[in-house]
């Protein structure tokens, strides 16, 4: 128990950067998964092709491999760089590049069962007002599609928070990798060391769901 | 105006919802799309409006030729049979909802806004979200919608159709009255032949993607141009028997009446609407021109009682009904005879219509 107190600054500071890798990515992968429903219910074939072919590749790799394709294929082979001198914000970046476009996918796809609640009488109605297809998805359907998949996101967010810890195989300092450092430092101080972790993880991803799902309730579109 | 030339639509599949169709609609007028389901008058609506591209055939509004502009810039306003309202905004926000889209500066389009939801009793409701409204509140909202953004032509479809019966007469007279005041151009469409009857200036009557009459609904009723039409319209279908004209005279089930000078001999369709005969329960006197019968059914319409006859004639035992006062109605398994007022019955061939008799 003492290892933990000790630790706690360490702890706190891992867990900050899991609540960044979170949020970072999170934003991203809203706006990228937003773009991609669009593209995949989108009139045009090219676009609806191309959405359906990224969402299926990134959804059925395993996060791990896109991490470390990040890691070692972005920032090793090509040499993407988003600092010079500090590798911690290098990797930073490339393993929120990673989560990104592997939670963007399930965000698509989830929005795209938004969108699916959203009968097609309203997209008839916005056509005949005079909007156009990208209006009509901006201004009427994907306001309807959120509300009704506020309870889905919350899971998303839960397990983006999570899957977080991936970012530890490209050596991010966050929560996961800093729990394997403390167990190396205190051999014998592994399980309240552990507990501590996990606790902190509860912290985070409980309220998430209990958020969510009272917001899901007071957001709820009733026709 | 509106005029469709030569409009047809056919879905993929082969399904010709609408087969070239030629129509004229006329500025100010309530025209009514009337037909069973499935004839093809939501596509026709929805044609017009620009939400299906027609396969061949034009459309005009006014001098315009709208055939290939998109539904925004054909200057129309649906009202869709569900309403249609959008649930995440308040009903200011519904109303105003098309102003804002062709740029209306915000204060203009509340004011607007605001104006026609006085009109249409629904100032209270301004703040609400659709899922708070009756489906009575819900209509005159859509009705509202489409009113503000003051489109050259309304096309509504089966807009009192979600309503219960009694909302749906009070909407009806309301609708009626609005359209007069505004004198927009509209075209609706029911397969209620009630309504068509009670509100438009003139009715089309369609089957199967086409046109089987147009016509003031007194036309319609009283001339329905073929059999189809006289079987559609009226609250109780029109007796429509087989006949033959013969030696000068008109023979249709096991009755003889008088031939209309003009009709060649040969066979005949008879059309009595139950409305136009009157029935006996003795022989008429000094008359043989009753059609006679057993009482099968009788039936209560409230007012009135709607009497079937079995009426067994040589050829074969056809059943004719007729309306009855309240009070006069026969007892069941009694002999009774229908007299059909004299110009009131409608004679067919080749499913068109002849003369009157
Ligand atoms: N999108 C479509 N694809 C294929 N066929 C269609 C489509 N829409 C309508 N149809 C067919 O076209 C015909 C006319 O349909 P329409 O909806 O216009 O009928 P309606 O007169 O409005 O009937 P109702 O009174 O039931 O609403 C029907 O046979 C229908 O099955
Ligand atoms: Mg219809």
């Amino acid at each position: 128990m003492e290892a933990v107190v000790e630790e706690l600054p360490v702890i706190l500071q891992a867990f900050w950067l899991t609540v960044k890798l979170t949020v970072v990515s999170g934003v991203i992968s809203l706006v990228w998964g937003t773009v991609l429903a669009a593209m995949r219910v989108s009139p045009l074939p090219v676009l609806r092709g191309a959405g359906t072919v990224y969402v299926n590749i990134l959804r059925n790799t395993p996060l791990t491999l896109i991490i470390v394709f990040c890691g070692l294929g972005l920032g090793t082979v090509m040499n993407v760089q988003f600092s010079a001198d500090d590798l911690s914000i290098n990797s930073f970046w490339l393993s929120t590049i990673g989560l990104s476009a592997y939670t963007a996918a399930f965000v698509c796809e989830v929005l795209r069962a938004g969108i699916n609640t959203v009968p097609l009488g309203q997209a008839e109605a916005a056509r005949s007002i005079g909007l156009t297809f990208p209006q009509t998805l901006r201004l009427i359907i994907l306001p309807q599609a959120f509300r009704a998949v506020i309870a889905p996101f919350g899971s998303l967010l839960i397990a983006l928070i999570k899957n977080t810890t991936v970012a530890a195989a490209i050596g991010v300092a966050e929560a996961a990798l800093r729990m394997k450092n403390l167990f190396d430092a205190h051999g014998d101080a592994v399980i309240p060391i552990f507990l501590g972790f996990a606790a902190g993880f509860v912290v985070l991803t409980l309220p998430v769901g209990l958020l969510f799902g009272r917001l899901a309730r007071r957001m709820a579109v009733t026709r | 105006m509106i005029s469709l030339s030569g409009l047809t639509k056919e879905f993929p599949g082969g399904v010709r919802a609408i087969d070239s169709l030629d129509l004229e609609i006329a500025d100010g007028e309530f025209f009514a799309l009337l037909g069973p389901s499935g004839c093809g008058k939501t596509t026709l609506l929805r044609t017009i409006a620009g939400l299906e591209t027609p396969t061949s055939g034009n459309i005009r509004i006014g001098a315009v030729d709208v055939t290939r502009l998109p539904p925004g810039r054909r200057d129309v306003a649906m009202v869709f049979q569900d309403y249609a309202l959008f649930p995440h905004m308040d009903v200011t926000a519904n109303i105003a909802y098309p102003l804002r889209i062709k740029k209306v500066p915000r204060a203009a389009r509340e004011a607007k806004a605001a104006e026609t939801a006085s009109r249409l009793s629904l100032s209270e409701l301004l703040g609400r979200r659709p899922g708070q409204l009756s489906g009575g509140q819900q209509q005159r909202v859509a009705l509202a919608r489409a009113i503000a953004s003051h489109p050259t032509v309304f096309l509504f479809d089966e807009p009192l159709s979600n309503l219960d019966a009694r909302l749906r007469l009070e909407a009806r007279t309301f609708l009626k009255r609005l359209q007069r005041e505004l004198a927009v151009t509209t075209v609706f469409v029911t397969h209620d032949q009630g309504e068509a009857l009670a509100l438009a200036d003139r009715i089309a009557v369609m089957s199967a993607g086409r046109i089987m009459q147009v016509g003031t609904p007194s036309e319609v009723f009283q001339r329905p141009a073929n059999t189809f039409v006289a079987a559609f319209i009226g609250s109780t279908p029109m007796n429509l028997l087989p006949g033959r004209a013969e030696n000068g005279a008109l023979h249709v089930a096991g009755a003889v009446l008088p031939l209309p000078p003009g009709v060649r001999e040969g066979p005949i369709v008879y059309g009595l609407r139950p409305e136009y005969a009157d029935l006996t329960q003795s022989p008429p006197l000094g008359r043989n021109d009753a059609f006679t019968g057993k009482v099968a059914v009788v039936e209560n319409l409230g007012t009135a009682h709607l009497v079937t006859l079995e009426s067994p004639s040589a050829e074969a035992n056809h059943l004719l009904q007729v309306v009855v006062p309240e009070g006069e109605e026969p007892g069941l398994g009694t002999p009774a005879w229908v007299t059909p007022r004299p110009g009131r019955a409608l004679l067919y061939r080749d499913d068109e219509l002849l003369t009157s008799a």
